[in-house]
């Protein structure tokens, strides 16, 4: 079981990810798997994302969706450890983004066990880019 | 009381480019900031721009002209013109740029407006004069659009390129630059003799948004760019004997040249077949996009040369060269050569190549009476497919049909029924625009464009089933390579279409003993029964090709359509959806 004080960080030099009508869409660079994340998760996701940890995010699950914290906990410590699993997020290491987190207003969805769907069917597409490989040059001269 | 018009020192370091230096010199003449003055740095042993230089009369234009030896830096050169200048600020002046008459008086009544003592654009506009394309490029400071208060410019580090970049990073930590978005103002111009090689264009290209053909060639007229390409002459060889040949066949060939004109995603195409039974195969294969409107004088976006051995006992000869990728795609090999510029497609029996700088697509066939029907249905799909996604349209493994003009996309994998509720829909009433393979164009404006790629539908014998009207127009497989029948759409029914305004994207499903009937579907489910199918194909784009699909489907009602068992129910459902889905509710 992870620590409630447990910080992690969305692994951003291998992932790239976006929300799309309050799901997520995570795509791993380096293997070319991709994921999803449904409305539940997806609210996971972000917080991971803005700096908040473990407990924090069980007590915004728990209030968002009123259930017990002590089922989301559960729930929260599988899902994190398949997102580790999958090289999606790391330890934070004291590094974490104090970016603020924006959620949508919680729309009455019942609760659903937030659940890691992974997909290898473009893993040769999504890892390289043919026929040209496209490169991050944001930071190169032009 | 208006602000004073201070002067504007434009700063152009050049080498031995008079034809670029000429046109950066009428771009500053035409500025409509009056108070300005240029400075031209040359060489002391570059005698071409010494006399353009000298023959220059007007006050406003000064010229220094630098020891040869010891050879300065392109940044060593920039320092010296900002101690020249004389005016309050300076601004980066190119060369080989074309600007905007109002970029200085837009830039500095920004940077004014901001407080800031610097001005740089977060876009500009790129234009490819070898193969006259144009794009929007990515945000970013792009630093080469630089206009600052001349006391507060840095000095740029001693480097031969890049050396704009080191100094935009200073002036950015200083919180001194004020980001405009007015990519208008300036065209950086790729034309083959760049500070950077095409592979680091290449790079921004990718990253960039198409500008449609049309607006592309009235951005290379304007600024003058038609005629200041190298084309690239090394790379354009590597096609010089297929394009060769072809002449040839034109010679030698047993039945005279053929043309037709098309509009394939709105832009001119012109098709020479030499061959009349590969000329009417070629022309059926893309008879929807026939068009009467296109200028046979050019320029096209497109060329397309074909020819068949029979007719003219000519084959197509290879590549001399090292490709640098390979790649086996069916039974033949997919090559690469140039990062990408030229790719070539063989498989015994045919070959396709395409330049996607001349924009020319090369197609041989060993006999044009004897085709597979795969072939006929989509003649070169690989080259096409890149040549499309180099006008901003992605193909995609999709059924579109359209009414009044909106457009219903049916995605999923093979055997999910979109062949199935394309013909429903195109056999009741709905403008057929292709079963399987259809291009995607998203404009600036925010629109999402659907484009016909094909007209031939491959059919089974479920669909001869369900669609017995088809049969008359069946064309069956008769090669050991076909599984399934053919009909030309356009024999079929006189509601084709070229393109139509996405409004819904369908993921239909087979099922028995249940009413056909629609429901709203998950976005992202929506996306991951898009992508694999679309992006599995040979030059299917992508990670970049992916990005484009988030960008799509967050725009569309997506739906599941559950299809019954009778396929007349299909069209009235896929009315509901449409009606629901310019409703607006998402």
């Amino acid at each position: 079981m992870i620590a409630t004080t447990s910080q992690f960080r969305i692994n951003e030099k291998l992932v790239t990810s976006k929300m799309i009508d309050g799901e997520a869409i995570i795509i791993n660079l380096s293997s070319g798997m991709y994921y999803s994340l449904d409305k539940t998760g997806a609210v996971v996701w972000l917080l991971i994302g803005g700096g908040c940890s473990l407990g924090e995010c069980a007590d915004v699950l728990s209030s968002r969706f009123s259930v017990p914290v002590e089922q989301v906990w559960v729930d929260l410590d599988d899902l994190v450890n398949d997102l580790v699993s999958h090289n999606l997020v790391l330890p934070a290491d004291g590094s974490v983004s104090d970016a603020p987190v924006e959620l949508d207003p919680p729309t009455g969805d019942a609760y659903d066990r937030p659940v890691l769907n992974c997909y290898d069917d473009m893993g040769d597409v999504l890892a390289l880019d043919p026929p040209l490989p496209q490169v991050e040059v944001e930071n190169e001269a032009w | 009381m208006g602000q004073i018009d201070p002067l504007i020192s434009c700063l152009c370091v050049t080498r031995a480019r008079v034809t670029l230096l000429k046109r950066a010199v009428r771009c500053f003449l035409e500025q409509t900031h009056p108070d300005r003055e240029l400075l031209i740095l040359f060489d002391s042993d570059d005698a071409a721009t010494r006399q353009y230089v000298a023959a220059l009369i007007d006050d406003r234009i000064r010229s220094i002209e630098v020891p040869q030896s010891p050879r300065r830096t392109l940044g060593s050169l920039r320092n010296l013109a900002v101690a020249e200048a004389r005016g309050q600020y300076v601004c980066q002046w190119d060369d080989d740029d074309w600007y905007h008459p109002d970029r200085l008086t837009v830039q500095l009544s920004a940077l004014r407006a901001s407080g800031r003592p610097a001005c740089v654009l977060s876009r500009w506009t790129c234009l490819d004069a070898e193969s006259g394309r144009a794009y929007i490029s990515p945000h970013r400071i792009w630093e080469g659009s630089l206009l600052v208060e001349r006391d507060r410019m840095v000095a740029y580090p001693d480097l031969a390129r890049g050396e704009d970049t080191v100094a935009m990073e200073t002036l950015d930590q200083r919180q001194h630059l004020h980001m405009l978005d007015r990519p208008d103002l300036y065209v950086y111009t790729f034309h083959g003799r760049n500070t950077w090689d095409r592979s680091h264009f290449a790079h921004l290209m990718a990253r960039s948004t198409v500008i449609p053909w049309t607006e592309s060639q009235e951005i290379l007229r304007r600024t003058g760019s038609e005629a200041i390409g190298t084309q690239e002459l090394p790379m354009r060889e590597h096609l010089a004997p297929t394009r060769y040949w072809f002449e040839q066949a034109q010679k030698r060939g047993r039945e005279p040249l053929q043309v037709n004109y098309f509009r394939f995603a709105d832009a001119p195409v012109r098709m020479r077949v030499v061959g009349n039974a590969l000329n009417d195969h070629l022309k059926r294969s893309y008879a929807q996009l026939l068009a009467d409107d296109v200028d046979p004088n050019g320029p096209f976006a497109l060329t397309i040369d074909a020819w068949d051995r029979a007719t003219t006992g000519l084959g197509c000869p290879g590549i001399p060269m090292p490709p640098d990728q390979t790649q086996l795609l069916d039974l033949g090999l997919i090559t690469s050569y140039g990062d990408g510029r030229i790719i070539r497609y063989e498989r015994g029996h045919y070959v396709n190549a395409v330049d996607r700088i001349s924009r020319e697509i090369f197609t041989w066939r060993a006999d044009g009476n004897d085709q597979a029907l795969y072939e006929r249905a989509k003649p070169f799909p690989n080259m096409l497919e890149v040549w499309y996604r180099d006008q901003g349209v992605q193909q995609l493994h999709a059924g579109l049909v359209a009414r009044d003009g909106k457009g219903v996309l049916f995605i999923g994998q093979s055997g999910s029924g979109k062949s199935t509720c394309t013909l429903a829909c195109a056999l009741d009433g709905f403008d057929y625009l292709g079963d399987d393979h259809n291009g995607l164009e998203m404009t600036q404006d925010g629109r999402c464009i659907g484009h016909s790629f094909y007209n031939a539908a491959r059919i089974g014998p479920g669909h001869l089933e369900h669609f017995p009207e088809l049969r008359p127009h069946e064309v069956p497989p008769h090669n050991e390579f076909d599984q399934k029948s053919l009909v030309w759409m356009t024999q079929v029914t006189g509601r084709v279409a070229r393109k139509c305004n996405i409004v819904a994207v369908v993921m239909p499903r087979i099922l028995s003993g249940v009413p056909t009937r629609f429901r709203r579907a998950s976005k992202v489910q929506t996306l991951i029964a898009l992508a694999p199918s679309t992006l599995k194909l040979p030059m299917g784009g992508g990670l970049s090709g992916f990005m484009n699909l988030t960008e799509f489907i967050p725009k569309m009602p997506c739906f599941l359509l559950e299809c019954g068992p009778d396929v007349r129910q299909i069209p009235q459902c896929v009315r509901r959806i449409v009606d629901n889905a310019v409703g607006g509710a998402r």
